[in-house]
Protein backbone atom coordinates (compact mmCIF):
# COMPACT_ATOMS: atom_id res chain seq x y z
CA UNK A 1 0.00 0.00 0.00
CA UNK A 2 1.53 3.29 -1.10
CA UNK A 3 0.85 6.17 1.26
CA UNK A 4 -0.20 9.37 -0.53
CA UNK A 5 1.25 12.67 0.61
CA UNK A 6 -0.71 14.53 3.26
CA UNK A 7 -2.67 17.43 1.81
CA UNK A 8 -3.59 20.57 3.71
CA UNK A 9 -6.84 21.41 1.93
CA UNK A 10 -7.21 24.83 3.55
CA UNK A 11 -3.77 25.86 2.29
CA UNK A 12 -4.57 24.96 -1.32
CA UNK A 13 -8.21 26.09 -1.16
CA UNK A 14 -7.67 29.08 -3.51
CA UNK A 15 -6.50 26.77 -6.31
CA UNK A 16 -9.21 24.22 -5.57
CA UNK A 17 -11.88 26.94 -5.77
CA UNK A 18 -10.57 28.06 -9.15
CA UNK A 19 -10.39 24.55 -10.62
CA UNK A 20 -13.86 23.62 -9.31
CA UNK A 21 -15.15 26.91 -10.74
CA UNK A 22 -13.56 26.22 -14.14
CA UNK A 23 -14.98 22.74 -14.59
CA UNK A 24 -18.28 23.59 -12.93
CA UNK A 25 -18.71 26.45 -15.37
CA UNK A 26 -18.01 24.24 -18.40
CA UNK A 27 -20.55 21.72 -17.13
CA UNK A 28 -23.23 24.32 -16.36
CA UNK A 29 -22.76 26.07 -19.70
CA UNK A 30 -23.37 22.80 -21.54
CA UNK A 31 -26.89 22.64 -20.09
CA UNK A 32 -27.69 26.35 -20.27
CA UNK A 33 -26.24 27.53 -23.56
CA UNK A 34 -28.64 30.46 -23.75
CA UNK A 35 -27.28 31.98 -20.55
CA UNK A 36 -23.62 31.33 -21.37
CA UNK A 37 -22.43 34.93 -21.09
CA UNK A 38 -24.16 35.74 -17.81
CA UNK A 39 -23.18 32.38 -16.35
CA UNK A 40 -19.53 32.92 -17.30
CA UNK A 41 -19.42 36.32 -15.66
CA UNK A 42 -21.15 35.20 -12.46
CA UNK A 43 -19.29 31.90 -11.99
CA UNK A 44 -15.96 33.38 -13.13
CA UNK A 45 -16.07 36.36 -10.79
CA UNK A 46 -17.54 34.16 -8.04
CA UNK A 47 -14.72 31.61 -8.18
CA UNK A 48 -12.13 34.40 -8.22
CA UNK A 49 -13.82 36.07 -5.23
CA UNK A 50 -13.82 32.80 -3.24
CA UNK A 51 -10.17 32.28 -4.11
CA UNK A 52 -9.24 35.80 -3.03
CA UNK A 53 -11.25 35.40 0.19
CA UNK A 54 -9.29 32.26 1.13
CA UNK A 55 -6.00 34.02 0.33
CA UNK A 56 -6.89 37.14 2.32
CA UNK A 57 -7.98 35.03 5.29
CA UNK A 58 -4.59 33.29 5.31
CA UNK A 59 -2.62 36.56 4.91
CA UNK A 60 -0.11 37.01 7.70
CA UNK A 61 -0.35 33.42 8.93
CA UNK A 62 2.77 31.35 9.47
CA UNK A 63 3.93 29.59 6.27
CA UNK A 64 2.32 26.19 5.62
CA UNK A 65 4.24 23.49 3.77
CA UNK A 66 2.12 20.78 2.20
CA UNK A 67 1.98 18.27 -0.68
CA UNK A 68 5.04 16.28 0.44
CA UNK A 69 6.89 19.57 1.15
CA UNK A 70 6.68 20.55 -2.52
CA UNK A 71 4.27 23.48 -2.07
CA UNK A 72 4.65 26.33 0.39
CA UNK A 73 1.91 28.80 1.20
CA UNK A 74 3.43 31.97 2.62
CA UNK A 75 2.59 35.65 2.21
CA UNK A 76 4.44 35.81 -1.11
CA UNK A 77 2.24 33.02 -2.48
CA UNK A 78 -0.84 34.83 -1.15
CA UNK A 79 0.20 38.16 -2.68
CA UNK A 80 0.70 36.53 -6.10
CA UNK A 81 -2.61 34.66 -5.83
CA UNK A 82 -4.51 37.84 -4.94
CA UNK A 83 -2.87 40.00 -7.63
CA UNK A 84 -3.39 37.37 -10.32
CA UNK A 85 -7.03 36.83 -9.34
CA UNK A 86 -7.73 40.59 -9.48
CA UNK A 87 -6.06 40.73 -12.92
CA UNK A 88 -8.27 37.86 -14.11
CA UNK A 89 -11.39 39.60 -12.79
CA UNK A 90 -10.40 42.72 -14.75
CA UNK A 91 -9.97 40.57 -17.89
CA UNK A 92 -13.52 39.24 -17.46
CA UNK A 93 -14.86 42.80 -17.03
CA UNK A 94 -13.01 43.87 -20.19
CA UNK A 95 -14.42 40.94 -22.17
CA UNK A 96 -18.09 41.56 -21.38
CA UNK A 97 -18.84 43.32 -24.64
CA UNK A 98 -16.66 41.12 -26.84
CA UNK A 99 -18.57 39.18 -29.53
CA UNK A 100 -16.31 36.16 -29.09
CA UNK A 101 -17.12 36.15 -25.35
CA UNK A 102 -20.84 35.98 -26.07
CA UNK A 103 -20.35 32.79 -28.11
CA UNK A 104 -17.58 31.08 -26.13
CA UNK A 105 -17.59 32.84 -22.77
CA UNK A 106 -17.53 29.65 -20.71
CA UNK A 107 -14.42 28.29 -22.42
CA UNK A 108 -12.67 31.65 -22.14
CA UNK A 109 -13.51 32.04 -18.45
CA UNK A 110 -12.67 28.42 -17.60
CA UNK A 111 -9.24 28.76 -19.23
CA UNK A 112 -8.67 32.01 -17.37
CA UNK A 113 -9.49 30.34 -14.03
CA UNK A 114 -7.08 27.49 -14.85
CA UNK A 115 -4.35 30.05 -15.65
CA UNK A 116 -4.85 31.57 -12.18
CA UNK A 117 -4.72 28.15 -10.51
CA UNK A 118 -1.48 27.32 -12.36
CA UNK A 119 0.04 30.64 -11.36
CA UNK A 120 -0.79 30.01 -7.70
CA UNK A 121 0.96 26.63 -7.94
CA UNK A 122 4.06 28.22 -9.52
CA UNK A 123 4.21 30.98 -6.91
CA UNK A 124 4.21 28.49 -4.02
CA UNK A 125 6.29 25.71 -5.51
CA UNK A 126 9.38 24.63 -3.62
CA UNK A 127 10.25 21.79 -5.95
CA UNK A 128 11.04 21.63 -9.65
CA UNK A 129 8.25 19.09 -10.11
CA UNK A 130 5.47 21.34 -8.78
CA UNK A 131 7.06 24.26 -10.61
CA UNK A 132 6.89 22.42 -13.94
CA UNK A 133 3.33 21.21 -13.43
CA UNK A 134 2.11 24.71 -12.44
CA UNK A 135 4.08 26.34 -15.24
CA UNK A 136 2.55 24.08 -17.86
CA UNK A 137 -0.95 24.37 -16.38
CA UNK A 138 -0.92 28.14 -16.83
CA UNK A 139 1.15 28.20 -20.03
CA UNK A 140 -1.00 25.69 -21.92
CA UNK A 141 -4.15 27.60 -20.96
CA UNK A 142 -2.52 30.89 -21.97
CA UNK A 143 -1.54 29.54 -25.42
CA UNK A 144 -5.22 28.87 -26.09
CA UNK A 145 -6.29 32.27 -24.68
CA UNK A 146 -3.78 33.99 -27.02
CA UNK A 147 -5.27 32.19 -29.99
CA UNK A 148 -8.83 32.71 -28.74
CA UNK A 149 -9.80 35.33 -31.30
CA UNK A 150 -10.33 32.58 -33.89
CA UNK A 151 -11.42 35.04 -36.56
CA UNK A 152 -8.09 36.83 -36.56
CA UNK A 153 -5.05 35.27 -38.22
CA UNK A 154 -2.74 37.33 -36.02
CA UNK A 155 -4.29 35.79 -32.91
CA UNK A 156 -3.80 32.20 -34.14
CA UNK A 157 -0.28 33.02 -35.23
CA UNK A 158 0.46 34.53 -31.82
CA UNK A 159 -0.92 31.43 -30.08
CA UNK A 160 1.19 29.06 -32.16
CA UNK A 161 4.39 31.10 -31.81
CA UNK A 162 3.83 31.34 -28.05
CA UNK A 163 3.25 27.58 -27.88
CA UNK A 164 6.49 26.75 -29.70
CA UNK A 165 8.76 29.27 -27.95
CA UNK A 166 7.10 28.85 -24.54
CA UNK A 167 7.51 25.09 -24.76
CA UNK A 168 11.19 25.44 -25.66
CA UNK A 169 11.59 27.57 -22.53
CA UNK A 170 9.85 24.96 -20.35
CA UNK A 171 11.89 22.12 -21.86
CA UNK A 172 15.20 23.92 -21.30
CA UNK A 173 14.13 24.61 -17.69
CA UNK A 174 13.23 21.00 -16.96
CA UNK A 175 16.40 19.77 -18.75
CA UNK A 176 18.39 21.97 -16.37
CA UNK A 177 16.37 20.64 -13.42
CA UNK A 178 17.29 17.10 -14.55
CA UNK A 179 21.01 17.95 -14.42
CA UNK A 180 20.67 19.58 -10.99
CA UNK A 181 18.86 16.40 -9.87
CA UNK A 182 21.73 14.32 -11.22
CA UNK A 183 24.26 16.40 -9.30
CA UNK A 184 22.35 16.73 -6.02
CA UNK A 185 19.85 13.85 -5.99
CA UNK A 186 16.87 16.08 -5.23
CA UNK A 187 14.19 18.08 -7.01
CA UNK A 188 13.38 20.08 -3.88
CA UNK A 189 14.85 23.60 -3.73
CA UNK A 190 15.94 22.98 -0.15
CA UNK A 191 17.55 19.64 -1.02
CA UNK A 192 19.42 21.13 -3.99
CA UNK A 193 20.66 24.03 -1.86
CA UNK A 194 21.84 21.77 0.97
CA UNK A 195 23.71 19.48 -1.40
CA UNK A 196 25.32 22.37 -3.28
CA UNK A 197 26.40 24.00 0.01
CA UNK A 198 28.29 20.83 0.99
CA UNK A 199 30.12 21.00 -2.30
CA UNK A 200 30.62 17.97 -4.52
CA UNK A 201 32.63 16.75 -7.45
CA UNK A 202 29.92 17.37 -10.04
CA UNK A 203 30.98 20.90 -10.91
CA UNK A 204 30.43 20.66 -14.66
CA UNK A 205 26.97 19.11 -14.24
CA UNK A 206 25.97 21.80 -11.71
CA UNK A 207 27.18 24.54 -14.05
CA UNK A 208 25.30 23.07 -17.00
CA UNK A 209 22.13 22.59 -14.93
CA UNK A 210 22.27 26.12 -13.53
CA UNK A 211 22.82 27.60 -17.00
CA UNK A 212 19.88 25.69 -18.50
CA UNK A 213 17.55 26.59 -15.59
CA UNK A 214 18.49 30.27 -15.96
CA UNK A 215 17.91 30.23 -19.74
CA UNK A 216 14.51 28.60 -19.26
CA UNK A 217 13.50 31.20 -16.64
CA UNK A 218 14.78 34.15 -18.70
CA UNK A 219 12.58 32.81 -21.54
CA UNK A 220 9.59 32.88 -19.21
CA UNK A 221 10.20 36.40 -17.85
CA UNK A 222 10.81 37.66 -21.39
CA UNK A 223 14.30 39.06 -20.75
CA UNK A 224 16.78 39.57 -23.56
CA UNK A 225 18.21 37.65 -25.37
CA UNK A 226 15.25 35.27 -24.94
CA UNK A 227 12.54 37.84 -25.54
CA UNK A 228 11.73 37.14 -29.21
CA UNK A 229 8.25 35.78 -28.48
CA UNK A 230 7.12 38.83 -26.49
CA UNK A 231 6.37 41.42 -29.24
CA UNK A 232 4.64 38.96 -31.57
CA UNK A 233 2.52 37.37 -28.85
CA UNK A 234 1.57 40.68 -27.19
CA UNK A 235 0.54 42.18 -30.54
CA UNK A 236 -1.45 39.21 -31.82
CA UNK A 237 -3.25 38.12 -28.63
CA UNK A 238 -6.67 39.58 -27.74
CA UNK A 239 -5.88 42.89 -26.01
CA UNK A 240 -7.30 41.99 -22.58
CA UNK A 241 -5.22 38.77 -22.61
CA UNK A 242 -2.14 40.85 -23.48
CA UNK A 243 -2.81 43.05 -20.46
CA UNK A 244 -3.07 39.96 -18.27
CA UNK A 245 0.17 38.48 -19.64
CA UNK A 246 2.11 41.72 -19.28
CA UNK A 247 1.21 41.95 -15.61
CA UNK A 248 0.40 38.56 -14.12
CA UNK A 249 2.72 36.32 -16.14
CA UNK A 250 5.66 38.62 -15.51
CA UNK A 251 4.98 38.74 -11.75
CA UNK A 252 4.67 34.95 -11.49
CA UNK A 253 7.73 34.22 -13.63
CA UNK A 254 9.84 36.58 -11.52
CA UNK A 255 8.63 35.04 -8.26
CA UNK A 256 9.61 31.62 -9.65
CA UNK A 257 13.02 32.98 -10.71
CA UNK A 258 13.59 34.61 -7.30
CA UNK A 259 12.60 31.46 -5.40
CA UNK A 260 14.89 29.27 -7.50
CA UNK A 261 18.03 31.40 -7.43
CA UNK A 262 17.62 32.36 -3.76
CA UNK A 263 16.30 29.09 -2.31
CA UNK A 264 17.86 26.43 -4.56
CA UNK A 265 21.01 28.02 -5.95
CA UNK A 266 22.42 30.39 -3.27
CA UNK A 267 25.66 28.36 -3.17
CA UNK A 268 26.40 29.08 -6.83
CA UNK A 269 25.70 32.83 -6.75
CA UNK A 270 29.00 33.34 -8.63
CA UNK A 271 27.37 31.51 -11.59
CA UNK A 272 23.98 33.25 -11.80
CA UNK A 273 24.78 36.74 -10.59
CA UNK A 274 26.93 37.79 -13.64
CA UNK A 275 24.43 36.20 -16.04
CA UNK A 276 21.53 38.16 -14.52
CA UNK A 277 23.56 41.41 -14.49
CA UNK A 278 24.36 41.09 -18.22
CA UNK A 279 20.76 40.12 -18.98
CA UNK A 280 19.48 43.14 -17.02
CA UNK A 281 21.74 45.62 -18.82
CA UNK A 282 21.02 44.21 -22.29
CA UNK A 283 17.28 43.99 -21.54
CA UNK A 284 16.87 47.56 -20.24
CA UNK A 285 18.80 49.17 -23.10
CA UNK A 286 17.70 46.80 -25.89
CA UNK A 287 14.01 46.72 -24.96
CA UNK A 288 13.72 50.50 -24.75
CA UNK A 289 15.64 51.15 -27.98
CA UNK A 290 13.54 48.61 -29.90
CA UNK A 291 10.36 50.24 -28.54
CA UNK A 292 11.53 53.57 -29.92
CA UNK A 293 11.04 52.51 -33.55
CA UNK A 294 7.61 50.85 -33.20
CA UNK A 295 4.53 52.37 -34.80
CA UNK A 296 2.01 49.90 -33.34
CA UNK A 297 1.22 50.93 -29.76
CA UNK A 298 0.56 47.35 -28.59
CA UNK A 299 3.95 46.30 -29.94
CA UNK A 300 5.59 49.37 -28.42
CA UNK A 301 4.29 48.52 -24.94
CA UNK A 302 5.38 44.91 -25.52
CA UNK A 303 8.96 46.08 -26.09
CA UNK A 304 8.74 48.41 -23.11
CA UNK A 305 7.62 45.45 -21.00
CA UNK A 306 10.78 43.65 -22.14
CA UNK A 307 12.65 46.65 -20.73
CA UNK A 308 10.60 46.45 -17.52
CA UNK A 309 11.82 42.87 -17.02
CA UNK A 310 15.31 44.36 -16.84
CA UNK A 311 14.37 46.63 -13.91
CA UNK A 312 12.83 43.70 -12.08
CA UNK A 313 16.04 41.69 -12.61
CA UNK A 314 17.92 44.40 -10.70
CA UNK A 315 15.76 43.60 -7.66
CA UNK A 316 16.92 39.97 -7.74
CA UNK A 317 20.57 40.83 -8.39
CA UNK A 318 20.72 43.24 -5.44
CA UNK A 319 19.07 40.49 -3.44
CA UNK A 320 18.93 42.24 -0.07
CA UNK A 321 15.56 42.53 1.66
CA UNK A 322 14.99 46.02 0.14
CA UNK A 323 15.78 44.73 -3.35
CA UNK A 324 13.18 42.00 -3.08
CA UNK A 325 10.61 44.38 -1.61
CA UNK A 326 11.26 46.67 -4.57
CA UNK A 327 10.92 43.74 -6.97
CA UNK A 328 7.53 42.69 -5.60
CA UNK A 329 6.21 46.26 -5.40
CA UNK A 330 7.47 47.16 -8.88
CA UNK A 331 5.91 44.08 -10.50
CA UNK A 332 2.58 44.40 -8.67
CA UNK A 333 2.35 48.09 -9.64
CA UNK A 334 3.44 47.21 -13.20
CA UNK A 335 0.62 44.66 -13.46
CA UNK A 336 -2.03 47.32 -12.81
CA UNK A 337 -0.33 49.86 -15.07
CA UNK A 338 -0.12 47.40 -17.97
CA UNK A 339 -3.70 46.20 -17.49
CA UNK A 340 -4.91 49.81 -17.50
CA UNK A 341 -2.92 50.73 -20.61
CA UNK A 342 -4.19 47.71 -22.53
CA UNK A 343 -7.75 48.44 -21.37
CA UNK A 344 -7.43 51.87 -23.00
CA UNK A 345 -6.09 50.24 -26.18
CA UNK A 346 -9.07 47.84 -26.08
CA UNK A 347 -11.41 50.86 -25.97
CA UNK A 348 -9.54 52.38 -28.92
CA UNK A 349 -9.73 49.15 -30.92
CA UNK A 350 -13.50 49.02 -30.41
CA UNK A 351 -13.74 52.56 -31.81
CA UNK A 352 -11.75 51.51 -34.87
CA UNK A 353 -13.57 48.35 -35.93
CA UNK A 354 -13.74 49.48 -39.54
CA UNK A 355 -10.01 50.15 -39.74
CA UNK A 356 -9.13 46.59 -38.69
CA UNK A 357 -8.72 47.75 -35.10
CA UNK A 358 -4.97 48.23 -35.17
CA UNK A 359 -3.73 50.66 -32.53
CA UNK A 360 -1.10 52.44 -34.60
CA UNK A 361 0.40 55.79 -33.68
CA UNK A 362 -1.06 57.24 -36.84
CA UNK A 363 -4.52 55.82 -36.16
CA UNK A 364 -4.53 57.32 -32.64
CA UNK A 365 -4.05 60.86 -33.97
CA UNK A 366 -6.63 63.17 -32.39
CA UNK A 367 -8.34 60.30 -30.57
CA UNK A 368 -7.73 61.97 -27.21
CA UNK A 369 -10.34 64.60 -28.00
CA UNK A 370 -13.01 62.00 -28.76
CA UNK A 371 -12.52 59.94 -25.60
CA UNK A 372 -11.10 62.39 -23.06
CA UNK A 373 -11.31 60.09 -20.02
CA UNK A 374 -9.60 57.07 -21.61
CA UNK A 375 -6.91 59.25 -23.15
CA UNK A 376 -6.19 61.04 -19.85
CA UNK A 377 -5.93 57.65 -18.14
CA UNK A 378 -3.52 56.53 -20.87
CA UNK A 379 -1.32 59.54 -20.13
CA UNK A 380 -1.15 58.52 -16.46
CA UNK A 381 -0.34 54.88 -17.34
CA UNK A 382 2.38 55.91 -19.80
CA UNK A 383 3.94 58.22 -17.19
CA UNK A 384 3.79 55.33 -14.72
CA UNK A 385 5.62 53.10 -17.25
CA UNK A 386 8.24 55.84 -17.65
CA UNK A 387 8.56 56.17 -13.86
CA UNK A 388 7.18 59.66 -13.23
CA UNK A 389 5.74 60.85 -9.91
CA UNK A 390 3.05 60.73 -8.58
CA UNK A 391 2.53 57.19 -9.91
CA UNK A 392 3.31 53.75 -8.50
CA UNK A 393 5.77 53.24 -11.37
CA UNK A 394 7.93 56.04 -9.94
CA UNK A 395 8.02 54.49 -6.46
CA UNK A 396 8.80 51.05 -7.94
CA UNK A 397 11.72 52.28 -10.03
CA UNK A 398 12.89 54.53 -7.19
CA UNK A 399 13.01 51.69 -4.64
CA UNK A 400 14.74 49.30 -7.08
CA UNK A 401 17.33 51.87 -8.22
CA UNK A 402 17.88 53.17 -4.69
CA UNK A 403 18.72 49.72 -3.34
CA UNK A 404 20.98 49.11 -6.34
CA UNK A 405 23.00 52.18 -5.34
CA UNK A 406 23.22 51.33 -1.62
CA UNK A 407 24.33 47.76 -2.39
CA UNK A 408 27.14 48.79 -4.73
CA UNK A 409 25.42 48.33 -8.06
CA UNK A 410 25.27 52.04 -8.89
CA UNK A 411 26.02 51.34 -12.56
CA UNK A 412 22.79 49.32 -12.81
CA UNK A 413 20.83 52.30 -11.45
CA UNK A 414 22.52 54.54 -14.06
CA UNK A 415 21.65 52.08 -16.88
CA UNK A 416 18.08 52.03 -15.53
CA UNK A 417 17.91 55.83 -15.61
CA UNK A 418 19.21 55.88 -19.21
CA UNK A 419 16.55 53.33 -20.14
CA UNK A 420 13.85 55.51 -18.54
CA UNK A 421 14.97 58.54 -20.53
CA UNK A 422 14.86 56.57 -23.78
CA UNK A 423 11.45 55.28 -22.69
CA UNK A 424 10.13 58.79 -22.23
CA UNK A 425 10.88 59.37 -25.93
CA UNK A 426 8.34 56.87 -27.21
CA UNK A 427 5.74 57.36 -24.47
CA UNK A 428 5.66 61.05 -25.43
CA UNK A 429 5.09 60.06 -29.08
CA UNK A 430 1.90 58.25 -28.06
CA UNK A 431 0.70 61.21 -25.97
CA UNK A 432 1.50 63.74 -28.74
CA UNK A 433 -0.29 61.55 -31.26
CA UNK A 434 -3.44 61.26 -29.10
CA UNK A 435 -3.61 65.04 -28.68
CA UNK A 436 -2.73 65.98 -32.27
CA UNK A 437 -4.88 69.05 -33.01
CA UNK A 438 -4.62 68.64 -36.76
CA UNK A 439 -7.06 65.74 -36.63
CA UNK A 440 -9.25 66.98 -33.82
CA UNK A 441 -12.87 65.97 -34.13
CA UNK A 442 -15.29 68.13 -32.16
CA UNK A 443 -17.88 65.40 -31.80
CA UNK A 444 -17.42 62.99 -28.92
CA UNK A 445 -17.78 59.34 -29.92
CA UNK A 446 -21.02 57.67 -28.86
CA UNK A 447 -20.62 55.16 -26.05
CA UNK A 448 -20.32 51.75 -27.67
CA UNK A 449 -21.96 48.73 -26.05
CA UNK A 450 -19.91 46.93 -23.45
CA UNK A 451 -17.63 49.85 -22.70
CA UNK A 452 -18.98 50.06 -19.13
CA UNK A 453 -16.70 47.17 -18.17
CA UNK A 454 -13.68 48.85 -19.74
CA UNK A 455 -14.37 52.13 -17.94
CA UNK A 456 -14.57 50.30 -14.61
CA UNK A 457 -11.27 48.50 -15.34
CA UNK A 458 -9.55 51.77 -16.25
CA UNK A 459 -10.88 53.40 -13.07
CA UNK A 460 -9.65 50.58 -10.83
CA UNK A 461 -6.19 50.55 -12.42
CA UNK A 462 -5.99 54.32 -12.28
CA UNK A 463 -6.85 54.27 -8.57
CA UNK A 464 -4.19 51.68 -7.75
CA UNK A 465 -1.50 53.38 -9.86
CA UNK A 466 -2.15 56.81 -8.32
CA UNK A 467 -2.65 55.60 -4.73
CA UNK A 468 0.52 53.52 -5.05
CA UNK A 469 2.34 56.68 -6.07
CA UNK A 470 0.84 59.12 -3.55
CA UNK A 471 0.52 56.93 -0.44
CA UNK A 472 2.89 54.03 -1.21
CA UNK A 473 3.45 53.15 2.46
CA UNK A 474 0.83 50.44 2.82
CA UNK A 475 1.60 48.79 -0.51
CA UNK A 476 5.31 48.87 0.30
CA UNK A 477 4.57 47.25 3.67
CA UNK A 478 2.62 44.45 2.00
CA UNK A 479 5.41 43.92 -0.55
CA UNK A 480 7.99 43.88 2.23
CA UNK A 481 5.95 41.40 4.27
CA UNK A 482 5.58 39.10 1.24
CA UNK A 483 9.18 39.30 0.07
CA UNK A 484 10.45 38.58 3.59
CA UNK A 485 9.72 34.93 2.86
CA UNK A 486 12.36 34.77 0.13
CA UNK A 487 15.57 33.49 1.61
CA UNK A 488 18.09 36.33 1.56
CA UNK A 489 21.64 35.33 0.78
CA UNK A 490 23.55 38.38 1.91
CA UNK B 1 25.56 -1.55 -14.61
CA UNK B 2 26.13 -2.38 -18.26
CA UNK B 3 25.98 0.95 -20.03
CA UNK B 4 27.62 3.99 -18.46
CA UNK B 5 25.80 7.18 -17.49
CA UNK B 6 27.77 9.25 -19.98
CA UNK B 7 26.38 7.21 -22.87
CA UNK B 8 22.81 8.15 -21.87
CA UNK B 9 23.71 11.79 -21.30
CA UNK B 10 25.45 11.92 -24.70
CA UNK B 11 22.47 10.34 -26.45
CA UNK B 12 20.04 12.72 -24.74
CA UNK B 13 22.22 15.71 -25.70
CA UNK B 14 22.16 14.53 -29.33
CA UNK B 15 18.36 14.07 -29.22
CA UNK B 16 17.98 17.52 -27.63
CA UNK B 17 20.09 19.11 -30.38
CA UNK B 18 18.21 17.27 -33.12
CA UNK B 19 14.92 18.53 -31.68
CA UNK B 20 16.17 22.10 -31.30
CA UNK B 21 17.56 22.20 -34.86
CA UNK B 22 14.25 20.75 -36.07
CA UNK B 23 12.24 23.48 -34.33
CA UNK B 24 14.48 26.21 -35.68
CA UNK B 25 14.87 24.99 -39.27
CA UNK B 26 11.79 23.01 -40.29
CA UNK B 27 8.84 24.92 -41.72
CA UNK B 28 5.85 22.65 -41.19
CA UNK B 29 4.07 23.28 -37.87
CA UNK B 30 3.55 19.53 -37.56
CA UNK B 31 7.28 18.80 -37.85
CA UNK B 32 7.93 21.56 -35.30
CA UNK B 33 5.56 19.87 -32.83
CA UNK B 34 7.32 16.57 -33.54
CA UNK B 35 10.70 18.18 -32.83
CA UNK B 36 9.40 19.56 -29.52
CA UNK B 37 8.42 16.00 -28.57
CA UNK B 38 11.95 14.79 -29.39
CA UNK B 39 13.34 17.47 -27.06
CA UNK B 40 10.94 16.43 -24.28
CA UNK B 41 11.97 12.80 -24.70
CA UNK B 42 15.63 13.71 -24.42
CA UNK B 43 14.74 15.27 -21.05
CA UNK B 44 12.94 12.08 -20.05
CA UNK B 45 15.98 10.01 -20.96
CA UNK B 46 18.19 12.27 -18.84
CA UNK B 47 15.78 12.03 -15.91
CA UNK B 48 15.62 8.24 -16.01
CA UNK B 49 19.38 7.89 -16.46
CA UNK B 50 20.09 10.13 -13.47
CA UNK B 51 17.39 8.35 -11.50
CA UNK B 52 19.28 5.06 -11.93
CA UNK B 53 22.53 6.77 -10.94
CA UNK B 54 21.15 8.58 -7.88
CA UNK B 55 18.87 5.78 -6.73
CA UNK B 56 15.25 6.16 -5.66
CA UNK B 57 12.35 6.74 -8.02
CA UNK B 58 12.02 10.56 -8.06
CA UNK B 59 13.46 10.93 -11.54
CA UNK B 60 11.24 8.22 -13.01
CA UNK B 61 8.13 9.74 -11.47
CA UNK B 62 9.05 13.15 -12.89
CA UNK B 63 9.61 11.52 -16.32
CA UNK B 64 6.06 10.13 -16.17
CA UNK B 65 4.70 13.58 -15.28
CA UNK B 66 6.67 15.10 -18.18
CA UNK B 67 5.10 12.53 -20.52
CA UNK B 68 1.62 13.39 -19.35
CA UNK B 69 2.21 17.10 -19.83
CA UNK B 70 3.82 16.48 -23.24
CA UNK B 71 0.60 14.78 -24.33
CA UNK B 72 -1.43 17.82 -23.25
CA UNK B 73 1.03 20.05 -25.10
CA UNK B 74 0.50 18.14 -28.34
CA UNK B 75 -3.27 18.31 -27.97
CA UNK B 76 -3.13 22.10 -27.71
CA UNK B 77 -0.59 22.33 -30.54
CA UNK B 78 -2.58 20.16 -32.91
CA UNK B 79 -5.74 22.06 -31.99
CA UNK B 80 -4.05 25.28 -33.05
CA UNK B 81 -2.85 23.67 -36.30
CA UNK B 82 -6.41 22.54 -37.06
CA UNK B 83 -7.71 26.07 -36.36
CA UNK B 84 -5.05 27.50 -38.65
CA UNK B 85 -6.00 25.07 -41.42
CA UNK B 86 -9.65 26.06 -41.09
CA UNK B 87 -8.68 29.69 -41.53
CA UNK B 88 -6.91 28.50 -44.70
CA UNK B 89 -3.57 29.64 -43.41
CA UNK B 90 -0.68 28.02 -45.28
CA UNK B 91 1.02 25.37 -43.17
CA UNK B 92 4.47 26.88 -43.61
CA UNK B 93 6.00 28.88 -40.78
CA UNK B 94 7.83 31.09 -43.29
CA UNK B 95 4.37 32.36 -44.23
CA UNK B 96 3.46 33.23 -40.61
CA UNK B 97 4.52 36.82 -41.07
CA UNK B 98 1.44 38.79 -40.08
CA UNK B 99 3.33 39.62 -36.89
CA UNK B 100 6.83 40.67 -37.71
CA UNK B 101 9.40 43.20 -36.67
Amino acid sequence: MIQGPSVDWIAIAPEVALIVGAFGLLLLATFARAYERGLSIVVGLGALAVSVAFSVAAWGNAPVVTMADAFRVDDLTELVRITVAIMAALVILLSVGWARFREHGSEFTALLLLVCAGMGVVAGSTSFVTLFVGLELFSLSLYVLCAFDGKSRASLEAGFKYLVLGTIGSIVLVYGAAFLYGATGSFMYGGVAASLAEGGSHDSIVTLGTALVLIGLLFKVGAMPFHMWVPDVYEGAPTQVTGFMAGATKLVAFVALARIVLEALPAVEHLWSPVLIIAAVVTIIGGNIAALVQTNVKRMIAWSSVGAAGYALIGIIVNGSDGLRGLVFYLAAYAFTAMGAFAVIAVFERDQVREKGYATLDGMRGWGFSRPFAAMAMVVFLLAFAGFPPTAGFIGKFVVSGTAVTHGYAYLAIIGAIGSVIGLGYYLRVILSMYDRSRKSDVGLPASPGLGGATLVILICLAVVLLGGIVPGILLDWSGQASAFLAVVK
Amino acid sequence: MGVSLNFFLGLSAILFSVGLVGVLLRRSPLTILLSLEIMLNSVNLTLVAFSREVGGSDGQVFALIVMGIAAAEVVVGLGLVVAMTRREMVLDTDELRTLNG
